[in-house]
């Protein structure tokens, strides 16, 4: 057992720095705010499920978005995943796409006892890639102006659960979010008699530490309601600014606010077969006051989602499509940093997935596709599509139950 | 199915390095979305102090020979020739000449008539370094030739008969062969003057021993008669003609005059006129952080004003050590340092744009630095050259301004 939990520790900090330093490719919004494009992983059943997962009772796969959870786990339970995603992107001038494909999620969540849970995880917080070019004229002169962004922010987080009765669970979470964004900003220029380059690096360190507190209520045998808290919480900025013609830089420390979010769910089973799930998640950013600026403002997040998940058989069907479980979703979502004009950065996403059960259905393989676009052409002036093919990998053992011994040996 | 998970997270994470950093976002599709992002700057500033002077240039490397006279310029020339490297060891002189070039390039002389005075012993020069003072023209002696020239010519030869002292019973070429021959002499070489007997309003410019064209360049031709007591052949004595090119050569100017017009700002040539200017970057921008592109002094020309002469063809700037040359420019001291940065004049433009990047790098971060500048032409030797631009109380398009074009890196 100490042998395993050795290697597991070593593997959460391989993942750990793994996933602080993936440059994962991002949406073409994700230089408007410091903070990139905000992610969220729930897990790899909810992926196909419209990512609606607070509500989502699963004892074989870790539900990263509601602490409450990890109290109807059984067993010690891993839970590992990436994904494969195609973007196509649109402004008013030109289109291009990008392929993409990184490792995203690793959690591990250990039963203490039953009825009590103990998970750690790291997943993605945000990601920032961008990339914008234009160009000035002054006086008869071209000056290009170019303005990049890579990096993003990353979680990694302590959560417990506890079933303190049969129809309820309570969960409670740490986290750190932490990451690195590198920019430059440069202005280019062949004109005559001109310095040709200006460059300016900016290296931008951000941690913070939050909370989550999350309840799953089971009011009947069918129904699940789940909620979640995260606090709004102080992020610290460590930034680095340096000019690419001089050898200082400036440092300088500066705290800012992570917005709160507000998430509630719900699933019903209305049979064996049939789940319907959905969740709301709400996050007041316009409220906040001390964050960094952006080029047109903030505005309050808000994400929608839904699905329905089928399961014609058991993990003992004779036939393979009958041992899958089948899942659709939709999901809406608005960003919260403002587009040109103020104008909201809306998506609309897809999902379908199947499930594939492993070991008399105590371990399960999830695929999940989505796919969506997120903004508009005439209101934001651009706009993206995203394919995206998620896998995950859910195993368990069971931990922490030594074996009877054999007195008859 | 024992220990599944630790058998499993090794492939994981191998697939995860794998996926990892597969491609990086190049695309520039979405450069419109971001608003509000800095662009460069361009600024005008005006200068908040300004003075000038003048100054006699030294011109020793000029190319040209001014002789005459130009709006209130007077310009006379000095030659110098070293006849023994040419000479052989017995000689006697028949006579000599002085054959000079008019330059063919120069449209703007007239006619002068010109005296050539041997220079004599107290006047001694140097090609450089030699400027109007230094020389007490009440000190020179008589003249010993006397030609006119004129800039249609194409050359003059002038004959010099006069021996340079008649009581030493030698020749103007022995006295100066023997000076040169560090050999105990009371001789001496100081070479000819040339000035106008007249000052006119007309000037003319010969080619000097710098002249681009080497034929064309001042020549002493020599007429003598070789001997040579060894020879047996009867070859000797023998008549000959020597010809030697000046070793040094300048013209020498002076305006006895000076600028009038208070309300305008100079450049020159040979009569140095230099500007100097300071502009208040203090506070303009942040003292980190801030890149520039280009920063130029830009000033206009006033082509119509009658103290131009020619044209300058450039200048580049000087920083200034303190700025007590705002009341005393002519003896303020000169900061150096700087790379020169060369700028070129366009008369057609009537136009100097005066790169000035580093200066004003070093003037917004370190303001205290910032004792303004002196802007001068860069080829003070050259020629004889004067051009005059808007002051600082010109109208606001015409005054002399800073331009800058910044970026800012970062509020």
């Amino acid at each position: 057992m100490i042998r395993q939990i050795s290697c597991i520790s070593l593997f959460v900090l391989l993942f750990t720095i793994l996933a602080s330093n993936a440059s994962a490719q991002s949406s073409i919004f994700s230089g408007l705010a410091d903070y990139g494009s905000m992610e969220r992983y729930v897990g790899s059943r909810a992926a196909g499920l419209g990512d609606a997962g607070i509500a989502l009772d699963d004892s074989s796969a870790i539900n990263f978005l509601n602490p409450a959870l990890l109290g109807c786990l059984n067993k010690t339970r891993f839970s590992a995943g990436g994904y494969m995603s195609s973007r196509r992107m649109r402004d008013s001038y030109a289109s291009d796409g990008e392929d993409w494909a990184q490792i995203e999620q690793f959690g591990l969540a250990i039963a203490l006892k039953r009825g009590l849970g103990l998970g750690v995880y790291v997943l993605p917080g945000s990601r920032i890639d961008y990339r914008y070019v234009w160009d000035v004229q002054i006086d008869g002169s071209t000056y290009i102006q170019s303005y990049q962004g890579k990096g993003g922010l990353s979680k990694i987080g302590l959560n417990l659960g506890w079933a303190f009765t049969p129809w309820g669970q309570i969960g409670f979470g740490g986290f750190v979010n932490w990451g690195e964004v590198e920019e430059s900003r440069i202005s280019y220029t062949t004109a005559s008699g001109n310095d040709a380059y200006i460059e300016f690096l900016t290296t931008k360190q951000w941690l913070s530490f939050g909370g989550t507190v999350g309840v799953l209520l089971k009011p009947t045998s069918k129904m699940t309601l789940g909620a979640i808290f995260e606090p709004e919480v102080p992020i610290n900025l460590d930034k680095t600014f340096a000019y690419s013609e001089s050898d200082s830089s400036v440092v300088s420390e500066e705290e800012y606010r992570l917005a709160a979010t507000y998430g509630v769910g719900l699933s019903y089973r209305f049979s064996p077969q049939w789940l319907l799930t959905g969740q709301a998640l709400y996050s007041p950013w316009s409220e906040l006051t001390d964050i960094p600026s952006s080029s047109y403002g903030y505005q309050d997040a808000y994400t929608l989602g839904a699905g329905a998940e089928w399961k014609p058989s058991g993990w003992d069907s004779d036939h393979l499509f009958t041992r899958l479980t089948y899942r659709v979703g939709a999901r809406y979502e608005t960003g919260y940093a403002l587009g040109e004009d103020g104008s909201s950065i809306d998506g609309y996403f897809a999902t379908a997935g199947i499930g594939y059960p492993l070991h008399k259905g105590r371990d399960r393989i999830d695929l999940a596709v989505e796919y969506g676009q997120r903004g508009d052409l005439s209101t934001n002036g651009g706009q993206e599509s995203i394919f995206k093919i998620r896998v995950g990998f859910n195993f368990g053992e069971t931990w922490f139950d030594r074996p009877k011994p054999s007195w008859e040996d | 199915m024992k220990s599944n998970i630790t058998s499993v997270l090794p492939l994981v994470f191998i697939f995860g390095l794998l996926l990892g950093g597969c491609a990086q976002k190049d695309s520039t599709v979405g450069s419109d979305l971001a608003g509000g992002l800095s662009e460069p700057q361009e600024i005008f500033l005006d200068a908040a102090a300004s003075a000038f002077y003048q100054a006699q240039a030294t011109t020793g490397s000029s190319p040209y020979l001014y002789i005459g006279q130009v709006q209130d310029y007077e310009a006379r020339s000095l030659l110098k020739f070293t006849p023994s490297t040419v000479l052989p060891d017995s000689y006697a002189v028949d006579s000599i000449s002085l054959k000079l070039y008019l330059d063919e390039e120069y449209d703007e002389g007239g006619q002068v008539d010109i005296e050539v005075i041997p220079v004599n012993q107290s006047q001694e020069w140097s090609e450089i370094g030699v400027v109007w003072d230094n020389l007490d023209s009440l000190e020179l002696g008589e003249p010993m030739a006397l030609f006119t020239a004129s800039q249609s010519y194409d050359s003059i030869g002038i004959t010099l008969p006069m021996p340079y002292d008649s009581t030493a019973g030698d020749s103007l070429i022995r006295a100066w062969e023997a000076a040169s021959l560090d050999e105990k002499t009371l001789f001496y070489n100081n070479g000819i003057y040339l000035q106008a007997s007249a000052l006119n309003g007309e000037i003319v410019r010969f080619a000097s021993a710098e002249y681009e064209s080497i034929v064309r360049r001042p020549t002493l031709e020599m007429y003598i008669t070789v001997y040579d007591t060894s020879d047996t052949t009867g070859s000797y004595p023998m008549v000959d003609t020597l010809s030697v090119q000046a070793g040094g050569d300048a013209f020498i100017a002076h305006d006895p005059v000076g600028l009038t017009d208070s309300t305008r700002l100079y450049l020159g040539n040979a009569i140095a006129h230099r500007t100097m200017l300071l502009f208040e970057l203090e506070g303009l921008l942040p003292t980190y952080g801030f890149g520039i592109h280009r920063a130029e002094l830009i000033l206009h020309a006033d082509t119509s004003h009658a103290a131009n002469i020619g044209h300058v063809n450039g200048s580049f700037v000087l920083r200034m050590s303190d700025t007590t040359w705002i009341n005393d420019p002519a003896n303020a001291p000169v900061a150096f340092g700087d790379v020169p940065v060369v700028a070129l004049y366009y008369e057609d433009d009537a136009l100097l744009k005066q790169k000035m990047t580093v200066q004003a790098y070093d003037w917004i971060e370190y303001p205290d630095t910032n004792q303004g500048f002196m802007i001068k032409s860069f080829d003070e030797y050259l020629d004889l050259s004067r051009t005059v631009f808007y002051g600082i109380n010109a109208p606001d398009s015409l005054r002399p301004k800073l331009r800058i074009v910044y970026l800012e890196g970062e509020e």
